[in-house]
């Protein structure tokens, strides 16, 4: 059962305000709710993304350790770590936030830059076997950024849904039935109050037709 | 529980509220074809943060619409949340935010009073496809 609120005064301009509050609170609550709606099927989606996400970083190690391993056969580690120092391409992070409906998410992205020209001079040993390898390593560490964008995501939404659930809950289970509760209080009351007054003033009204009659 | 701190309480935090609900929307918002020009491309929004768009996304935009249209679109694009009606619109202040949500919907969208109706599913496309590129804006029953 909700519990109404302890009011200093019982009268009638309470009441007026308690039904002001009400509304307001009915307002907050359909706002919240509708923040709630999004934020959730942006969690949702967030979370199907990651799990695609996250399949595909799977499989892009598989592929790239099994180049690797091919590579190393190939060359032999020294050639390979020789050639691995500098690299052809570099991946440039931009960091920066986005916001979802209140809610700031770091954002990452990636950019590849051609390092050819500037650094590396082509040596003898390079050999398709190790672009290849490179080039997949690369989108591995492309896939990790992307997930962790995704997951710092969900932390993020995950913390403001649970955030903006409490709130939710005050105001459906608490505020809202404690306000209802205080103004059927005050209305009953009041109509208490009048009809106690409506039957004294009939009773007031017998009195004094009884008195005219004996009077004469 | 006094009731003049409730009374406070619940004007203060409707305020803080709908404060925080359309923190997200952009100061001023920018057209395809400045944040194509831009090495990131970000806007202002009215909480004082920077967004970050995608490069991505505006390519795929890039890509749907023609050259010579690119400064007439708007990012980014706002859509409405109607909590009065239970409505969900995107204003289309020209064609171009209609041909993108008919490019990413991959359906016909009707424009009525330079409006878009959405379904929730809808939405979740969209979303799921213009991620930075679009803001939601909540629109109450006070604002409508």
């Amino acid at each position: 059962m909700s519990k109404k609120i302890a009011l200093a005064r019982p009268t009638k301009i309470e009441l007026a305000r308690l039904k002001r509050r009400h509304k307001l609170a009915k307002r907050i609550q359909k706002i919240v709710k509708d923040r709630l709606a999004i934020l959730v099927m942006e969690f949702l989606q967030t979370v199907r993304e990651c799990a695609d996400v996250k399949a595909k970083l799977v499989e892009q190690y598989a592929e790239a350790y099994s180049s690797l391993s091919v590579t190393t056969g190939f060359h032999g580690n020294a050639v390979l770590k020789n050639e691995l120092m500098l690299p052809d391409t570099m991946t440039e992070i931009s960091a920066g936030t986005k916001n979802v409906a209140g809610v700031r998410i770091p954002f990452f992205e990636t950019d590849v830059v051609d390092a050819m020209s500037t650094q590396k001079s082509t040596g003898g040993d390079s050999s398709s076997y190790i672009d290849r390898t490179s080039e997949l390593s690369r989108q591995c560490l492309e896939t990790i950024i992307q997930l962790a964008e995704l997951e710092k995501s969900l932390e993020f939404l995950g913390l403001e849904i649970n955030k903006v659930k409490r709130i939710n809950n005050a105001l459906e289970y608490i505020i809202i039935p404690g306000l209802e509760a205080t103004i059927r209080y005050l209305t009953m009351k009041f109509e208490e109050r009048d009809r106690e007054e409506f039957s004294r003033l009939k009773f007031v009204k017998l009195m004094i037709e009884k008195r005219e009659a004996y009077a004469y | 529980m006094p009731t003049d701190s409730l009374d406070a309480l619940l004007t203060e935090y409707h305020r803080g509220e709908k404060g925080t609900l359309n923190a997200q929307l952009p100061r001023h918002r920018k057209s395809l074809q400045v944040l194509l020009g831009e090495k990131h491309p970000s806007v202002m929004l009215s909480d004082g943060s920077e967004h970050y768009i995608k490069r991505a996304e505006l390519d795929f935009l890039a890509g749907i619409l023609p050259d010579d249209e690119k400064d007439r679109l708007l990012l980014p694009m706002l859509i409405e949340i109607l909590s009065s009606r239970d409505e969900i619109v995107i204003r289309a202040q020209s064609d171009m935010e209609k041909a993108v949500c008919e490019a990413v919907l991959d359906m016909p969208v009707m424009v009525k009073n330079n409006v878009i109706h959405l379904a929730k599913s809808q939405l979740a496309v969209i979303r799921g496809r213009l991620k930075t590129t679009t803001q939601y804006v909540f629109v109450t029953s006070n604002d409508a």
